[in-house]
Parts: structure tokens; sequence; C-alpha cells
């Protein structure tokens, strides 16, 4: 849930990495620490085990004036990708206000892929959330590597709700397509505020198509 | 969906967090929701990460609940961590809120949590304003963004 604080001027935003194991949702969030300065950008907290898995989530307070006369803090989260963790993942998607999917792109990771999707859509059902009420993109990660389905495999797999969503290729290890997703599901987020302050309609626009956006 | 604080209630709440870290010589206080955002916070100037202590005190505090449940318990109303330096306590309060507090050695946790359970009880219910009309409507207020904007930019560095 979005958090207004008219004295302060500030309107915080929860943004979620959502996504299977080992699928690249930390390396995504180490890369934004990485571009971002420091000005707009906090500690990076990660919660490891000893083999660098995610144990509890990672965090990276972020903020942005893209607002104006307020500034907007988007506190963006990782989920522990590993089956055992579920109840780690309700946790950190309560008060979501937008996700980022992150999709392995390789065939062999297709099943967990899809599993993932649905355990995302199981945990914010259990919140009385439905997808379709969140602004939310799909990041085909890893195209770097050989063995990767094609970008409308994924799509026809992941992006097949009744309104699709815009999805982008991404290797987040060198940091291609990381700040673009970022910037993109940042907007569709605010977008969906505003309209909802504005009561013009909870709806946002059903976008399938991605304007390329330089780094 | 969202929450709105009004000026008037983040100054009440503002007030009693303030008081609090005072009474008990706390580094920082902070009120956050179950989400991990901070409602209020004060702090002593030289404090800093307290967005990082919401999130991680909220995401510890709330996954004890199921573990309250386990034996019997709704949920646990407050954790003390204990360390040589810093300690950390957190007291639930109502409205599914949290008062978080980092003090020194120097500070005695007894009565932190005296404090602390004090300031709950005058926080009651902090009232954020979900509503666009009515008795709760929040302050009318129209935001904008330039669409064709980026929220975040990458850090531009010197060519050498």
């Amino acid at each position: 849930m979005s958090l207004i604080n008219f004295s302060r001027k500030e309107i915080t935003f929860k943004l979620v990495y959502y996504g299977p194991a080992l699928c690249g949702k930390t390396t995504n969030v180490e890369q934004i620490h990485k571009a971002i300065p420091p000005e707009n950008s906090g500690k990076l907290t990660m919660l490891s085990t000893q083999q660098d898995r995610t144990l509890y989530f990672d965090f990276l307070p972020l903020r942005s004036q893209i607002i104006k006369g307020y500034v907007s803090k988007f506190q963006v989260y990782t989920v522990p990708g590993q089956v055992i963790y579920n109840e780690t993942r309700k946790l950190v998607l309560r008060g979501v206000d937008g996700l980022i999917f992150v999709a392995d792109s390789q065939w062999s990771k297709m099943q967990e892929n899809v599993e993932s999707f649905a355990n995302l859509e199981a945990n914010l059902r259990e919140q009385k959330v439905s997808l379709d009420a969140i602004p939310y993109i799909l990041q085909y990660n890893k195209r770097d590597l050989n063995d990767v389905a094609p970008v409308h495999y994924l799509d026809y797999m992941l992006n097949q709700r009744a309104k699709g969503v815009p999805s982008m290729e991404a290797v987040a290890t060198r940091g291609d397509g990381v700040l673009e997703a970022l910037n993109l599901i940042s907007k569709r987020i605010l977008t969906k505020f505003i309209q909802a302050n504005n009561m013009e309609t909870m709806d946002i626009p059903n976008e399938v198509s991605v304007p390329s956006e330089g780094r | 969906m969202f929450g709105a604080l009004t000026e008037q209630e983040y100054e009440r709440i503002q007030r009693l967090v303030a008081d609090l870290l005072v009474q008990v010589e706390a580094d920082a206080v902070l009120l956050c929701d179950r989400g991990g955002n901070i409602v209020a916070q004060e702090c002593v100037s030289s404090y800093k990460d307290e967005d990082n202590i919401a999130a991680l005190a909220s995401g510890a505090f709330f996954a004890t609940v199921e573990m309250a449940r386990l034996v019997g318990e709704t949920e646990f109303r407050s954790m003390l961590h204990q360390g040589e330096r810093m300690s950390i306590y957190m007291e639930g309060t109502a409205g599914d809120m949290l008062l978080v507090i980092v003090f020194d050695k120097f500070s005695n946790p007894g009565l932190v949590k005296l404090y602390a359970r004090k300031t709950s009880e005058q926080l009651g219910i902090v009232s954020l304003c979900v509503d666009q009309v009515g008795e709760n409507a929040m302050p009318k207020e129209q935001f904008e963004f330039d669409e064709n904007a980026q929220p975040f930019t990458v850090i531009q560095r010197n060519k050498s």
C-alpha cells in the first residue's frame, strides 16, 4: 500500500522482484545499487546463506523526485526464490505496489518459471489481492546464455493473462535491461497511483509494447 | 490502494515518537507499518539507515506471528535484540503498526520497554485516510509527474 505523508512531502511505494530460484533477482538489485547515484539510493541489505542464496530478502531504498513537490521513495525488495521459503515470500509481498517478475530464459528453467508465477498468483490471492490489480512487468533474464527460449515462447508461457503486460529482455549480470525495467515499473506504479488518486479509473493502460529506453 | 497521513495526525504521532526518543535516550525511534514503510521517525542526527532497519524489523517482527500461532498465541507483542553496544526493541501497536527503538548500552532495556508500551497506548490506532470523501477523506492534492522523464538515471562517470 503506498503511503502519502503530506507533512514530509513523501510518498512511499513497495516494489518487489519475484521469480524462481537463481533467476537473477538479487543481481538486478545489485546492479541498480551500483548504477544509481548515492543521493538517490540507500544502503543495500542482503540476507544470504553461506552459499549466497537469498535467505530472507534483499532490500534497497531508492528516492526519486519524479512527482512534482514530493519525494517518491521506492522500497525495493527481492523474495527468496527457493521453494521452501514461501512464508517469507508472502511476508515480503504484503502491501506490494508493483512487481517485476524475473524469469530465467533457459529452456531447462521453464517449469520453474511457470511454477513461480503460479506461486505469485496464489500468494497474492491468499492476501485477497489479484495480480490484475497490481502493476507488474516481466523481465526475461540471462539472454546471453546459449540454451534460451525465444521471447515469444516465454510470452506464451508467462504473459497469458487477460491483460498482457510489457516484457523485457535482460542480462542482469551486465546490467542490460535492469534500469529499463526499474524505470518502466516505477512509471506504471506512479501512473496507477495518480489515476487512483484522481479517481478516474483503477486500471492502467494495457501496454504490450515496450518503448526502447537507452541506459 | 493507498493510505495518507494528514498533517494533524502526523504531528500527533511525530510528537509521541520524538518524546519517546528523549525519554529513553534512544538513537532512533521508528513507527512503521506491516509492509516496512516508515510512518514517523525521530533519530539522532548521526543516525542513518532507518529505511533498512524498518524493513528488517518489520520482517522479523511479523515473521514471529506464525511462531506465536504454533505455541497457541495470537502474536508476540514485543521483541528485544540485545547486543553488547546496541540493542533494538520492537513493540507491536494497535492497527498493525510497529514501534522500533534503537538504543545503546547506556539505556536501560526495562525502561525502554516501559516507555515503549506507554507510547504504544498513546498512539492508539494511527488514522490513515484511505477514503476520497467523507469524514476520513484525505486532503485534496493533484499529483503530477512527467511521463517522459525517467524516475531513475545512472551515475554519470567522468571520462578520463
